[in-house]
């Protein structure tokens, strides 16, 4: 699996998402799906699929599909790959 | 500065009162009552009601500077520490042990044999079952069940057990036997069964364990689990060590996968 279907997987699997439903769009409270609950699945999902910690201030910033691509590529992985 | 009791209020003679305590209005203090000094009871409450039950201590001891408010219920031999918070028609059954600084909101009952450690809170119509286990710096919000009996009406008691640092959200039923590790946190309306993780936050009908608290976020005031270290600031210094120490070992908890 590459970095982008897993990346993408993390956010379909947190948000209960369907594989057809568009990701790049996602934001934090702008999507019915995008709560504080499932925002913690997120990270979940991203920090087992990427085996990475993101800190306090990482996930707080975490507010869109394009931040979180950002702040994952932070911790050295190419999400294009 | 006097005892002061209210002319309608009853105090039996055999128990004991240090001073600046005040008492309200209709108010019985009955025998085997230990209250400390700057204690407010207010009106309509019953402190130190005889129980049928079998005790290891008789005495109802009650915290210096604790405040007990109108059509409290306090059964005798508890022991309530210092700085106790009873809100309105709060009722506590005998042989339970309340910490230091620890708030019980209006309408909730303590139903004898518990352990509540020091400076927990718990708000309105909170429901804590015989036998109950509850740490220190817990929150349980307004209309948490504690249950504890796995087969009624057969007294198969299993009493939950809530650990340091743990918070129950606003509806949880927390279902016998279970275990709220340190610093876990349970959503609003969960049913919680079986074992909590140290961090875990848990969701909905089924008790799910969701992922750990540090995702939990408040993204408009930049505010992240765990909250013990956030929020010295609401407690005694004397506890300020043990709150970061706790919050360090919620933060340890988060491994990776």
């Amino acid at each position: 699996m590459s970095s982008r279907e897993k990346f993408d997987s993390a956010f379909r699997v947190a948000f209960e998402l369907s594989q057809d439903e568009p990701l790049q769009e996602l934001a934090y409270r702008q999507h019915k799906r995008w709560d504080s609950v499932r925002h913690m699945k997120l990270i979940a999902q991203l920090e087992a699929a990427f085996d990475i910690m993101l800190d306090t201030d990482d996930i707080i910033d975490m507010s869109s599909y394009r931040e979180a691509e950002r702040i994952v590529s932070k911790h050295g992985i190419s999400i294009d790959a | 500065m006097a005892i002061e009791v209210s002319p309608t209020s009853y105090v039996s003679t055999k128990a004991a009162l240090g001073t600046n305590v005040k008492v309200g209005h209709f108010t019985v203090i009955h025998d085997n009552v230990v209250i400390e000094d700057g204690v407010t009871i207010g009106d309509h409450c019953s402190i130190g009601i005889p129980t049928s039950a079998k005790v290891p201590e008789r005495t109802l001891r009650i915290g210096a500077r604790s405040t007990i408010r109108s059509h409290a219920v306090v059964y005798e031999g508890s022991q309530l520490g210092e700085g106790f918070q009873a809100g309105h028609h709060v009722m506590i059954r005998e042989n339970s042990t309340v910490g230091r600084y620890v708030s019980i909101g209006s309408f909730s009952d303590l139903e004898g044999d518990c352990w509540v450690g020091d400076c927990s809170r718990c708000h309105s119509y909170v429901h804590i079952s015989k036998g109950t286990r509850v740490g220190r710096f817990v929150w349980l919000f307004s209309l948490v069940t504690l249950t504890n009996d796995s087969l009624p009406p057969y007294d198969t008691e299993e009493p939950t057990i809530i650990k340091d640092g743990a918070s129950v959200l606003v509806g949880c039923t927390v279902y016998p036997g279970a275990v709220m590790e340190e610093g876990s946190y349970a959503a609003a309306g969960s049913q919680v069964r079986g074992v909590v993780p140290i961090g875990q936050f848990v969701c909905g009908q089924e008790g799910a364990i969701t992922g750990h608290v540090t995702g939990l976020i408040h993204r408009e005031s930049r505010r992240s689990l765990p909250w013990m270290a956030n929020l010295l600031h609401r407690y005694p210094e004397e506890f300020h060590d043990e709150l970061r120490a706790l919050h360090d070992k919620v933060m340890k908890s988060r491994s990776r996968k």
